[in-house]
């Protein structure tokens, strides 16, 4: 350690000089990246959802789909007629589109009895002259389940225009073309674009925006933070060097080792800001309280050094062995981020143990002038000694409070609800909304049903059965709508003047109705209702609600019902962009229990071997654990739900839990032999403050998130404060609690050899 | 050196000969020959099609054909479509009656129902029984309409191992049509249809027609082709036809062209 010390105190020049290069290296390679805004491949490939996914994806493409809503008084108007017509001919221009299999009243073939045969005409070929052409049209419609209440709303006030994307698509493309076509025709209509891919963008866009606008004012205050507890100008300007150079050079890394910049990573300036500018608060705390005791720059900046630079050390290390448990979660970015994560913090100890003191060296001046924050000195030291003194009501109100921490945690719900994310006015919101008020819903979910037979979808056992599922589908209150190879054999069968009664239905009847619809649509069209060898039927749920849980519910019941109603090898798989949330739910569940036992293991592992002590790494551990159970609970209570985003922060928590809780021991067992309450006192006052700066400026700072409109940018925000006010809270209290028990406080091995740490560390 | 000048002078002739004999000949008289190599009185086939969707999905049906020049029209027939394959929709049937004047009578018999249904006529660009041709396409195949088009004759090109003329076709401004223009490759041998492109009304290429394995019918002075693929290059879907067993004007019972004949079917 005294060699390293004397590399940055010796050459401060050549310390900054080689940052500075490094900088620009890393800088470089921030060019490289490239952002991925999409879930696709987030899931392993051999996962079982994922599989299941493909399989339908295989036989029946991924069918994305967009959806452009047209709401007016009434659209039953030669005006609003032709709105529809010309906006379907603009959707088939949208980047990606299936021109031949984009549905509207304007594509789709309206087979109708007539007295004189049968109507086989395009709904809008001929837009009405007549009060009887009207009234005709709007009978047609009525009679025809395929269109009424699905591509036009029963009281004619809404009607969309749905198109299936290429495997291929990017979202950004068509949500530019489907603004562009919302422009276009706003007007006399009011012009709704929603469907998941839109939702996803207008989610991506909005958060993007809104985190851009807040995270800056965020960053301002953080530093601002800084300032009211240094009073001094290299009290903000270090740390935030320090802090905005980790993050060059992480983000750096990431370009040169090909990773992009994904939803979840977009959140790695704010964690490396809350993480790593607690190493520059620390260094810059001890820095300042050492700098009236040392005659030379030198002998200050070693000293600070030789006190504080082994906790950041020990605090950088686990921070960064923390992030790695990340790595138990089966979702790419998250695994991702949990490597990126580690080298960032590893960064940010490395730039901290370099730069800080060779800037010090240079810099700063013996003397300098800087103040406490009496305020903070005050709260810290008097919260320390009442937890000191009341120890007992404490520990009755930990004892009180996790139990209930952790029955409200029982009821946090999984998954991202992306319809809630928006702003109650935003357009997104009001498009879902519309959608989900005047026809089926939004989400998608699509089944394959597999009769394992070449032309078992003709069977007409298989067809009854089908229907049957159809119909229990169509009764769960969130399914606004089924749409199945049913539906037409139904209508052609209504239509033809048989009206044969579903169980009069033979394998000839299906096979020519099926063929007739045939003879009048694309062959896009006919593949999304069934497979070329009429084995495999597709069905598509459409959904009212974008609430996770929902549609695990629903797929549930669907798996149960196809259980009761098939046999003989029938086989259901689901498919679809809502059964990709569902598995991504799934994992983030599995994943975040795997995440922080393995988190807090690594910890106890590195601590206990640091400390050489089991007792005390479980005592690191402690706050932690408590921090945790409380935020946990605090997401239950508050209806914050668990998903990509807010699972990075918890696992955050152990990340700043960890580098409180050692600073504050290493500082505790320094001063254990001067006995308990002296200890706790110079420890609030010393490591304490610092810790309580670093609360405080992050709170400051990521409090203004929770103003954002959208909820992810806000439940950030909450999270973020309120962690950190709980992790500084709970590291005050646990650990004199602790201490005070008698048998911890006469146990002699609690004083701290620091040479003895940096040999166990070493 | 007098042979050698000899077979020279001999070769600029023949081939100054063979070329002013080539560009003598005009669109219209390409046009001409065209018609009449595709004009029939009446036609039998089997046919297989297949509907190849842009991801590579295929439909396949099997049908048989029956046409017949009426006399509703200058250049109008009654078609009879009924298919033989797969089983389950055997002896399913469309009936088409031309005519110049009004719209089209068309019926449709499901062997399930038992009667043949009237449906309503088709528009020109309505897609023909789910392929990618259209009803104005099959007609033009049929009966090229002449007088509806200028056609300008832009030389002569290779097209698979043919030679073809190159004919640009535009409607006259009074065309009802689809297509802004169609560029047509007619064989310079049977004065058949090898390749065909068709701009959509944007003046964007929409559909390329693509004619092989031409051969002659046995026992008249016809030829046809026996594959075609119809491509749609704004979706990706395509029409592929199989044709065999040719008959041409050999003779089709006209009671064949009749509602109560398709509901014996």
């Amino acid at each position: 350690m005294n060699n390293f010390y004397k590399l940055t105190t010796g050459h401060p020049v050549k310390c900054i000089c080689i940052f500075l290069l490094l900088t620009i290296i890393f800088s470089f390679g921030t060019t490289k990246l490239e952002t991925k805004n999409s879930f696709d491949g987030e899931l392993p490939e051999d996962d079982f959802i994922n599989i299941d996914i493909n399989r339908v994806k295989e036989v029946f493409e991924e069918r994305s789909l967009i959806m452009i809503g047209i709401e007016s008084d009434d659209l039953f108007t030669t005006e609003g007629l032709s709105s529809i017509i010309s906006l379907t001919e603009s959707v088939k221009e949208i980047p990606y589109v299936f021109k031949d299999e984009v549905k509207s009243l304007a594509t789709v073939d309206n087979l109708s009895e007539r007295d004189w045969g049968l109507q086989s005409n395009g709904f809008l070929d001929e837009l009405p002259d007549s009060a009887l052409e009207w009234k005709q049209l709007k009978n047609d419609i009525n009679k025809n389940d395929i269109v009424n209440g699905t591509l036009i709303s029963a009281d004619g006030k809404f009607a969309t225009i749905v198109a299936p994307l290429d495997n291929d698509f990017i979202g950004g493309e068509v949500y530019a073309a489907a603004k562009r076509i919302k422009e276009n025709y706003q007007g006399k209509e009011t012009i709704h674009i929603s469907g998941a891919p839109i939702l996803v963008e207008d989610v991506q866009l909005g958060i993007s925006k809104d985190s851009k606008k807040f995270i800056g004012i965020a960053i301002f205050l953080v530093f601002i933070g800084f300032y009211i507890c240094f009073r001094s100008v290299i009290g903000v300007l270090f740390p935030l060097i320090m802090v905005v150079a980790s993050i060059i050079w992480t983000m750096g890394m990431m370009g040169y080792l090909g990773l992009n910049i994904t939803v979840v990573s977009n959140v790695l300036p704010v964690i490396m800001i809350a993480v790593a500018s607690s190493y520059g608060i620390h260094f810059m705390n001890t820095y300042f309280k050492l700098t009236k005791s040392y005659d030379s720059q030198k002998e200050l900046v070693t000293a600070t050094l030789d006190k504080i630079g082994l906790p950041i050390l020990i605090t950088g290390i686990t921070s960064s062995l923390g992030s790695l448990s990340l790595l138990v979660f089966n979702i790419h970015s998250l695994k991702e981020f949990g490597f990126i994560g580690a080298i960032g913090f590893l960064f940010a100890t490395i730039i901290c143990l370099f730069l800080m003191p060779a800037l010090c060296m240079i810099f700063g001046k013996l003397n300098a002038s800087y103040s406490d924050n009496e305020i903070l000195k005050k709260i810290t030291l008097s919260y320390s000694v009442l937890v000191l003194n009341h120890r007992k009501k404490f520990i009755i109100g930990y004892l009180a409070l996790i139990p209930v921490c952790i029955w409200f945690a029982k009821g946090i719900e999984v998954g991202d609800d992306y319809v809630k994310f928006f702003p109650k006015h935003h357009d997104g919101r009001i498009a879902a909304e519309n959608f989900n008020h005047y026809l089926g819903g939004i989400r998608v979910m699509d089944l394959m049903v597999d009769s394992k037979a070449d032309g078992g979808i003709k069977d007409s056992n298989f067809f009854n059965q089908l229907t049957t599922l159809q119909q229990s589908i169509e009764d769960d209150k969130h399914v606004g709508d089924a749409i199945s190879y049913v539906d037409l054999v139904s209508h052609v069968n209504n239509t033809m003047g048989a009206k044969l009664k579903s169980a009069e239905l033979n394998e000839e009847s299906i096979a020519q109705y099926l063929m007739l619809h045939e003879m009048s649509a694309t062959p896009g069209e006919v593949n999304n209702f069934y497979d070329e060898t009429y084995s495999k039927a597709h069905m598509q749920v459409f959904i009212k609600s974008s609430n996770p849980e929902d549609h695990e519910n629903i797929q549930l019941a669907i798996a149960a019902k196809a259980d009761q109603l098939f046999s003989g090898g029938v086989s259901i798989h689901f498919g679809g962009d809502v059964m990709h949330r569902i598995a991504l739910g799934k994992y983030i569940v599995s994943g975040k229990i795997m995440n922080i036992l393995l988190a807090l293991f690594i910890v106890l592992f590195s601590t206990s071997l640091i400390f050489r002590s089991l007792k005390k790494g479980l005592f690191t551990l402690t706050p932690i654990v408590i921090s945790l159970i409380m935020v946990f609970g605090f997401m239950g209570i508050t209806g914050i739900r668990l998903g990509i985003s807010t699972s990075l922060l918890t696992a955050m928590i152990v990340g700043i839990g960890i580098d409180f809780s050692i600073h504050y021991l290493v500082s505790f067992y320094r001063h254990i032999g001067e006995g308990l309450e002296s200890a706790v006192r110079k420890t609030s006052t010393g490591s304490g403050q610092a810790i309580a700066y670093d609360a405080m400026s992050n709170i400051i700072g990521f409090s203004v998130l929770s103003i954002s409109g959208f909820l992810p940018v806000q439940h950030f925000g909450w999270l973020l404060a309120f962690s950190m006010l709980l992790i500084f809270v709970n590291t005050l209290a646990i650990f004199p609690i602790m201490f005070g028990l008698s048998t911890m406080q006469n146990d002699e091995t609690n004083e701290l050899n620091i040479e003895q740490l940096k040999y166990n560390l070493s | 050196m007098k042979i050698k000048f000899a077979l020279i002078t001999l070769g600029v002739v023949l081939g100054t000969t063979i070329c002013s004999a080539q560009t003598s000949i005009t669109a219209d008289q390409i046009m001409d020959n065209y018609q009449s190599a595709t004009a029939i009185e009446n036609l039998h086939s089997t046919l297989a099609y297949k509907n190849i969707s842009k991801k590579g999905k295929v439909q396949e049906r099997k049908l048989e054909q029956y046409i017949l020049k009426n006399e509703n029209g200058e250049d109008t027939y009654n078609f009879l479509l009924r298919f033989v394959a797969p089983n389950d929709v055997k002896n399913t049937a469309t009936l088409t009656i031309q005519h110049d004047e009004k719209d089209d009578d068309q019926w449709l018999y499901l062997p399930v129902i038992r009667s043949a249904k009237k449906i309503s006529a088709s528009k020109k660009s309505d897609r023909f029984m789910g392929t990618e041709m259209s009803y104005e396409d099959l007609s033009n195949y049929l009966s090229e309409p002449i007088g509806d088009y200028d056609y300008e004759l832009v030389g002569q090109e290779q097209v698979l191992d043919r030679m073809a003329y190159n004919i640009i076709a535009t409607p006259k401004s009074k065309t009802k049509t689809q297509y802004s223009k169609r560029e047509l490759w007619i064989d310079t041998k049977t004065y058949l249809l090898t390749k065909c492109e068709f701009y959509n009304s944007k003046g964007k290429l929409n559909k390329r027609y693509i004619a092989k394995n031409i051969k002659p019918i046995k026992g008249t002075d016809y030829s046809r082709a026996h594959f075609v693929s119809l491509q749609n290059l704004l979706t990706n879907n395509t029409t592929e036809v199989y044709y065999d067993d040719f008959s041409i004007n050999k003779g089709v019972d006209k009671s064949m062209f009749s509602r109560s004949y398709i509901e014996t079917l």
